[in-house]
């Protein structure tokens, strides 16, 4: 039994229009596994998150099966609740963001501790230093007595990172941890990650839009478009050869990697608009390798060359290693 | 912190000196003068009670005569109770005043606050349509429909309580004033709360918070509250101006022996030296809260702290 197993999990927000920002995403996360999920701004990766820890803003709703070590937390009464800072801990888009303004941050590291792992507020001082140390914040024993204005976005990240471990989660999501930082500083952190899931034993989701990051850090990596999940392999092989033409498109617009990339050097055109209803294919308005048939009929997420893709004709795996 | 409230309080000295500059210059304005009376004095009489007051010199002798007086502490007397000084009569008046005013602040904070949190939490729902509800007649209907109406209701009607007067320790007496003049600010905070709590609910530290596996308690209470309160905190300097006013209607609806009405009658009798220690007394209250507020909220807000030391 995977550690996280979500099935057919679909989010709606009701508003001026009914929107769907994920639709029907099975995923499995193992223990102690990385996986990595990219995908254009909009695609749903925050909300497939924020939908499996129940924090989803007032107007979303989920449906569909999260299971965490085989516990549904899905349905009535907030049954994530249970699963949250323990089970899985979150770091924000906006990580400087998740520091409450008021509460010194050595008190905020400590309650966290206290109150979800139950640890005396002695030893959760105590361990608050050394998460902090553990971040690789400068002066972390003087930082406690500070509050978050007084630090620099990128100390903000970090102890926003030290704040998501103090309950010791199993599993970590982390979205889009870097964007909101210095590029000198993104790969610290990254690398961070990367140390904090070994030492710990724990397992990442890492949102990103950073290729580079992913070749780095996960074993598999999952390629979301409009709400959907339409490439899921091994970080390996996708690098060196996407399947489907979403990522491959994406691949290609990583000035770095480009040479991996495919036949497509950037992707044409722009994501659907959030609320737009799907006859087939959903890429197939930017697709260069479209044909009558992905007009008509939705792909569906099919195994194949170590991996799933959901296109009815996508590119070719390649010589196996 | 010592050096923020010493400096508040030497700028409060300007401040004072301009309400005494001001009060002194308004009061002399207005027509008529404290021996007008129905029956006029014979004009012998009256200058010699004008002389004994010093009102027989120029406007600003008597000015000079009466700053000196503050500053060694002393009002002036009275030039209706003859038997008074100002002083004397604010001594006499201010602990009945004092205790009904604060009293009114603190119920209002103590009720107001739960209420707004509560609606807060129940938005949309049945607790939040009547609170705001009340709120909204509380706001709008004035102290002077109010006291009549409680004193109606609950003095003559149901006999719960005195319909007006005060005797010294029957707490009974003070209920219906007391509430009186806090039902507008209840209705002040728990609109301000409700809404500042819904915002502060909605701001990412607060999901981040949720997300760490928090307690709801510890989420609302740690967290969520003391960032609402701001607004409030900031409101108390106008709350405490509007219990003031409030004080003024009440303590003559409820024949209360505070300083209020010590300002309605001086002001109608041009009894112009209490009428001026009136508005001091008032213009130091008014400071010193302010001051309180200011510290409450920089208590509250570490970047507010910060930013003053630097
Ligand atoms: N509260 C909401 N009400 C209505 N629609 C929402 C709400 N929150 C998110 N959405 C919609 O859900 C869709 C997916 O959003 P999501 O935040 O998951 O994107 P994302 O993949 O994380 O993008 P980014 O890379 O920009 O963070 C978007 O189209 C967005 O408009
Ligand atoms: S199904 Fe067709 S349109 Fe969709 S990605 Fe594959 S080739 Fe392109
Ligand atoms: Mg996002």
């Amino acid at each position: 039994m995977a550690l996280l197993e979500i099935r057919r999990l679909a989010v709606d927000f009701t508003g001026p229009r009914r929107v769907r920002a994920v639709d029907g995403v099975d995923l499995d996360i193992g223990r102690e596994e990385c996986v990595a999920i990219v995908g254009e701004s909009g695609s749903g990766k925050s909300q497939l998150l924020l939908a499996c820890v129940g924090l989803l803003a007032a107007n979303g709703r989920a449906q569909g099966s999260v299971r965490f070590e085989g516990r549904e937390l899905l349905g009535a009464g907030d049954p994530a609740a249970a699963v949250r800072g323990g089970g899985i801990g979150f770091v924000f888009q906006d990580a400087g963001g998740s520091l409450t303004p008021h509460l010194r941050i050595g008190d905020q590291l400590a309650e966290a501790a206290v109150a979800v792992r139950g640890a005396s507020w002695q030893s959760a001082r105590a361990d608050a230093v050394r998460m902090l140390e553990r971040v690789q914040l400068p002066a972390a024993a003087q930082q406690c007595a500070r509050y978050p204005h007084e630090l620099s976005g990128g100390m903000r990240q970090r102890v926003a990172i030290a704040l998501a471990l103090m309950p010791r989660p199993q599993l970590l999501f982390a979205d889009e941890p870097t964007t909101a930082l210095d590029v000198t500083v993104q790969a610290d952190v990254v690398a961070l990650l990367a140390a904090l899931c070994r030492d710990l034993g724990m397992a990442l989701v890492l949102v990103t839009h950073d290729l580079g990051v992913v070749a780095s850090l996960a074993a598999r990596i999952a390629v979301m478009y409009a709400g959907r999940i339409v490439e899921l392999a091994d970080a390996e092989r996708f690098l060196r050869q996407p399947r489907h033409p979403y990522g491959a498109g994406l691949l290609a617009s990583v000035p770095t990697l480009a040479a991996a990339a495919g036949p497509m050097a950037t992707i044409a055109g722009a994501p659907p608009a959030p609320g737009t209803a799907f006859a087939g294919c959903r890429f197939e308005p930017r697709c260069g390798r479209a044909e009558a048939r992905c007009r008509v009929e939705d792909p569906a997420l099919v195994a194949g060359d170590g991996g799933l893709v959901a296109c009815h004709f996508p590119l070719d795996a390649g010589p196996q290693p | 912190m010592l050096a923020f409230i010493a400096r508040r309080l030497l700028v409060a000295i300007p401040t004072l000196a301009v309400v005494v500059a001001l009060s002194f210059a308004l009061t002399r304005a207005a027509p008529g003068g404290p021996f007008d009376e129905e029956q006029a004095l014979p004009p012998e009489i009256r200058a010699n009670l004008e002389a004994a007051y010093g009102l027989d010199q120029p406007a600003h002798r008597q000015f000079v005569r009466y700053v000196a007086g503050l500053l060694r502490g002393d009002f002036g007397p009275s030039f209706r109770f003859r038997d008074f000084t100002v002083t004397e009569l604010i001594a006499g008046g201010l602990p009945v005043s004092l205790t009904i005013g604060l009293a009114a602040l603190t119920l209002a904070l103590a009720v107001g606050i739960p209420l707004g949190a509560g609606a807060a939490l129940a938005r949309g729902r049945f607790l939040d349509r009547l609170v705001m509800g009340l709120a909204v007649a509380g706001i709008s209907v004035p102290v002077f429909v109010i006291a009549p109406f409680f004193a109606l209701v609950f003095g003559i009607w149901l006999r719960w309580l005195p319909v007006a007067g005060w005797e010294p320790g029957r707490a009974t007496d003070l209920v219906l004033p007391v509430a009186t003049l806090a039902l507008p600010v209840i209705a002040y905070v728990a609109r301000l709360t409700r809404g500042s709590l819904l915002e502060v609910l909605r701001a990412p530290w607060i999901r981040a918070a949720r997300a760490r596996g928090l307690p709801q308690r510890a989420v609302l209470l740690r967290h969520a509250l003391p960032a609402a309160l701001l607004p409030v905190v900031s409101y108390l300097g106008p709350a405490a101006a509007a219990v003031l006013a409030g004080s003024l209607v009440v303590e003559t609806i409820f024949g209360l022996p505070g300083i209020g009405r010590h300002l309605v009658q001086g002001a109608l009798n041009r009894d112009y030296t209490l009428v001026m220690g009136m508005v001091i007394v008032y213009a130091v209250f008014m400071i010193l809260l302010n001051l309180l507020a200011d510290l409450a909220y920089a208590w509250l807000d570490p970047r507010i702290r910060h930013g003053r030391r630097a």
